[in-house]
């Protein structure tokens, strides 16, 4: 009967309508690591417009050449956001990404999973800032 | 298919001389499917003039299906004052939304255990059923039934019930304009999408005018122009109005109304307002 008619989670869609309306930079994935979306605040740090990068997966985000604050290169694997999304827990990461207008910003980052009656996974969120600018 | 409306109003039950035409009984809709199944929605008040109705009918009643759509007390306050459950030969069936912590028999007996009520729930003789709604569709009598999370205060679903070609769908509380606008957002980010869209009938909360709902953003209700916006969002063919606030007389639901109307245009039928006795058939397509 409702084939083809696709509602996403209201826990999903409480949380991207947050996204909205926040100033805080925040993604919003999917139960699938689907990056189903991200606020302006999030846009300015990312350097693109969450409609250009729409259905971008975890592993994707190597693009932004994530490294620590050391310099060394970080795993996909080792962002906050695919430790929501795989092991679903909450992580908490710092790092330098090159964002997509060139620039190189330090980021700190966290994710937590969302997980609905029955516990039930239905994406994750992901918040981030740039230090000093909180 | 048949809907009869046994209470609609939201909140509080609001009886008196300024609520006649729409009732002042909160939420209870009985569905006779076409096989003789029956189904009610809602617990509310108005679930004690549907259970005198039932002792009364000439074909005793042997088994019935109450699907919950929330725990909040205009939903379920009727229960005990539901003739069915003090009658042992009755085999009822309670369905609700679930919970991490704690059964649905057991947060139902929080509202029928003393202080509030004198008897236990564990006491009512017919011993009722109780079930969680499965996250799959399924079926009762000859219909399908899909139930879906929604958003409103509290752990809430809305109900959308399909049997030979004809659909019903029933979200008496539900918000989905939260923080977003409904004009801009695709429809699968819209909470009740799969329950409403298409349906031949659909009751759908309107308690607040649009200059009330300011001052009641995220109290989990919608405004009459967002449940406009909804039913033509999901291009439903006839909306009927319900959860009527209980301090909106039967003059100003009709003022409401006339803007539902105005806000609503020419596609398919004008909205209707749901009042007590109403009785809606959906004859198999």
């Amino acid at each position: 009967m409702t084939e083809g008619v696709r509602q996403r989670s209201v826990a999903l869609i409480l949380a991207r309508e947050l996204a909205v309306n926040l100033v805080t930079p925040m993604l919003i994935w999917d139960e699938e690591g689907t990056l189903v979306y991200f606020n302006e605040s999030a846009q300015a740090i990312i350097g693109r417009r969450y409609e250009d990068m729409a259905d971008m997966t975890v592993e994707e985000l190597q693009q932004f050449q994530p490294t620590d604050l050391d310099g060394n290169p970080l795993s996909v694997r080792d962002m906050a956001s695919t430790i929501a999304l795989e092991s679903r827990e909450p992580a908490h990461r710092v790092m330098y990404i090159t964002a997509l207008d060139g620039a190189r910003r330090r980021l700190d980052v966290t994710a937590y999973p969302l997980l609905t009656r029955g516990d039930e996974f239905v994406g994750a969120v992901a918040i981030f800032w740039e230090p000093g600018q909180a | 298919m048949r809907i009869r409306v046994w209470g609609c109003r939201g909140s509080l039950a609001a009886p008196g001389p300024d609520t006649v035409r729409y009732g002042g009984n909160t939420s209870t809709v009985e569905v006779r499917l076409d096989d003789g199944t029956l189904v009610i929605l809602d617990a509310g008040t108005g679930i004690r003039a549907l259970g005198n109705h039932l002792a009364k009918s000439d074909e005793p009643i042997k088994k019935i299906n109450l699907f919950l759509s929330h725990l909040h007390l205009d939903h379920v306050e009727g229960i005990g004052f539901f003739s069915a459950i003090w009658n042992p030969d009755v085999e009822l069936h309670v369905w609700g939304p679930p919970s991490p912590l704690r059964s649905l028999q057991d947060r139902l007996a929080t509202l029928m255990s003393p202080p509030l009520f004198p008897v236990h729930l564990a006491d009512v003789p017919c011993r009722p059923i109780y079930h969680d709604v499965p996250d799959e569709e399924f079926t009762i009598g000859g219909a399908r039934v899909y139930v879906q999370g929604v958003a409103h205060r509290g752990s809430t679903v809305g109900y959308r019930f399909e049997e030979n070609g004809r659909s019903f769908a029933y979200i008496p509380d539900h918000e989905p304009a939260l923080g977003q606008d409904l004009e801009s957002v695709e429809p699968e980010w819209v909470s009740g999408f799969p329950v409403a869209h298409g349906v031949d009938v659909l009751f759908h909360d309107s308690q607040y005018t649009e200059e009330e709902y300011p001052t009641h953003r995220a109290w989990g209700h919608s405004s009459i122009a967002h449940t406009v916006s909804f039913g033509q969002m999901m291009k439903v063919r006839n909306l009927v109005l319900f959860h009527h606030d209980p301090a909106h007389s039967d003059e100003e639901l009709e003022v409401h109304l006339g803007r539902a109307k105005e806000l609503w245009g020419s596609n398919n039928d004008a909205p209707v307002l749901a009042r007590e006795g109403m009785e809606i058939e959906l004859p198999p397509a």
